[in-house]
């Protein structure tokens, strides 16, 4: 709710380039019956408000009074600490998910005090589900949430980030067997295979692998997204998707390959091919080849950082019309997102949001571009025109 | 396509807002500084009208941002943020009149949101942000038409600019009235492209 502070003012600027509704007039005219407010309107009219605020800057310096407060905040009795600022660079993404979760725990510790704090989607967080891993001796193991698979030569282990083992597979194993790495809705995981390569999946995604590469090839299959940083090594690399191989011998890449929109490969490091039906592409770092759902194939720049963003914790948007953006906040949140008004899907934005944030964060931000407004109902969000 | 624009724009700017907001609320040094800069004369000349005098004002206005600084109060936007100030500052204004006692006497607890403000005092609060926000934008704007509009708010005529900064009185004039036209534009939220446009050379 707005105060009705930040209510006035948004009048008087409304009036200030005379752009009232007719709802608005009603409300400014009233307004305008008071003595004080009028006064408010004339200095602001006259360039009065703006030549003494002027005036006000010179002779108050925000400079020389932050200093003074910080020798205040120094000398007070109920000392707190200043936190350092993060930048919010690429490089600094994972910090800042840190210290955004530090935050959020910090805020948290403080409820019921005097948070003022709008619950408008009573804060629906990232659910954290744990993958499956299905292995080829007919076992499943759940990998949860900071746990991680490592495929060791034909034998498959699962430990925590710190290297404590929660499953090893009994026996080591003579023949190839296909492992399948599963992740619902809301989870990421992560595998390190047989050859050393590493792959971070996202959410609503699935990988296929041998227990050990044999033959000519190191080759995986993949639905949904996953980012690659493929060990060098003599025999190609090979993601099979529903929509064609991407080819590599050691790089980092992401390839997106979810069954119901287009299937991108974004290069970030060393060299990668495309083969589709037909067709082949060669990337660059910084390149991306797009096949579209008919099957068209296209190569284009892209800024890398929106598409593997996802894995240091940052979700990048440039452009992107809604419809995209909310298919990923789907998967994350394991919400589901309703459009009430059609045209709202093409909507083209631009912007960047924390992944390990609250999924109202990211909807006030929308709705603070005016364009939209939203409501929730458990876990389904409906959008709307303003 | 200017929808576009300014969607893309808008988005940036909360987008930053909200770094700033958190920064904030996570008490970053950075974001504290930022604070100082965009507020601190605004809240001081706010602090003038209740204490009568400069230095009184600022002590009271550093009480206040310390207060809220050590407390554990969080916003949840920035507007929220100016407005739980603004009415901070006026309260502990009213106390530091009133009792002409140091710090020691403001409020310790703030339980601002109970304080009930006369209108008058409320709408000096609302002049001040307006203020505020209107010196921002004419920060933005090139050096030439801000000093144009400048010395034409300080009351010097239009000949009388042209004379001083060695520019033709035309220049003074279509300047001055593209100037106001992006603060209008700037502060009620309608503004496109009317920064590149005031770019423009002047042919006149």
């Amino acid at each position: 709710m707005k105060s009705r502070f930040e209510n006035i003012v948004e009048l008087f600027k409304r009036a200030y380039g005379g752009e009232l509704s007719p709802e608005e007039r009603e409300r400014w005219e009233k307004l305008m019956g008071e003595e004080s407010w009028r006064k408010v309107w004339e200095d602001l009219e006259s360039g009065t408000l703006a030549r003494e605020s002027g005036g006000e800057a010179v002779r108050f310096s925000g400079a020389e009074g932050f200093e003074e407060f910080r020798r205040r905040c120094r000398a007070s009795r109920n000392r707190r600490r200043w936190r350092l600022c993060v930048g919010l660079g690429a490089a600094a993404a994972v910090l800042v998910g840190v210290i955004n979760v530090a935050f959020w725990w910090w805020s948290s510790t403080n409820e019921g005090t005097e948070v003022l704090r709008p619950m408008v989607a009573q804060g629906i967080f990232p659910e954290r589900n744990g993958a499956r891993l299905l292995l080829g001796n007919g076992d499943t193991v759940v990998v949860a949430d900071g746990m991680q698979v490592v495929q060791g030569s034909g034998r498959a282990k699962v430990e925590a980030k710190d290297g404590s083992l929660a499953y090893a597979e009994d026996s080591v194993r003579e023949e190839v067997v296909y492992n399948e790495l599963m992740v619902p809705v809301g989870g990421e995981s992560f595998v390190m295979l047989e050859d050393s390569s590493r792959v971070w999946l996202n959410a609503d995604s699935r990988l296929r692998y041998p227990s050990r590469f044999e033959g000519e090839e190191r080759r995986i299959e993949l639905e949904g997204e996953a980012y690659f940083e493929v060990r060098r090594g003599e025999r190609p690399f090979v993601v099979e998707t529903s929509r064609g191989d991407v080819r590599v011998l050691g790089t980092s890449f992401d390839v997106r390959a979810y069954g119901d929109e287009a299937m991108t490969a974004t290069l970030v490091t060393g060299r990668v091919r495309y083969e589709g039906e037909g067709e082949k592409v060669t990337l660059a770092p910084g390149e991306q080849v797009r096949v579209s759902d008919g099957g068209k194939v296209e190569k284009r720049r892209v800024d890398v950082e929106e598409y593997v963003g996802w894995r240091e914790g940052v979700y990048v948007f440039d452009k992107r019309p809604l419809a995209d953006i909310m298919r990923d906040l789907e998967r994350w949140y394991g919400v589901d997102i309703v459009f009430m008004t059609e045209e709202l899907k093409g909507l083209p934005f631009t912007g960047y949001v924390e992944r390990y944030d609250k999924i109202d964060t990211f909807l006030d931000l929308l709705r603070s571009t005016g364009e939209l407004t939203y409501s929730v109902d458990d876990k389904r969000i409906y959008l709307m025109r303003k | 396509m200017n929808i576009f624009l300014t969607l893309r724009k808008e988005f940036k700017e909360n987008q930053m807002r909200e770094d700033y907001l958190r920064g904030l609320n996570a008490r970053e040094e950075g974001a504290w500084k930022a604070f100082y800069d965009e507020y601190y004369s605004a809240l001081c000349a706010y602090a003038c009208k209740f204490v009568g005098n400069a230095e009184d004002a600022e002590d009271v206005v550093q009480e206040t941002c310390v207060r809220v600084w050590e407390s554990n109060r969080v916003f949840a936007t920035m507007k929220e943020c100016a407005w739980y100030v603004y009415k901070a500052v006026y309260t502990n204004s009213l106390l530091h009149a009133r009792t002409k006692s140091r710090r020691e006497r403001l409020l310790r607890e703030m339980p601002v949101e109970e304080v009930e403000m006369p209108e008058e005092a409320f709408a000096e609060a609302v002049r001040e942000e307006l203020g505020r926000q209107l010196r921002k934008c004419i920060g933005e704007l090139p050096e030439e038409a801000r000093k144009i509009l400048e010395l034409s708010l300080e009351g010097l005529s239009g000949n009388e600019i042209a004379g001083k900064l060695g520019i033709s009185i035309h220049t003074v004039k279509s300047q001055k009235n593209r100037s106001f036209k992006f603060l209008r534009e700037k502060l009620s939220g309608t503004y496109y492209l009317s920064l590149l446009w005031l770019l423009l050379p002047d042919f006149f």
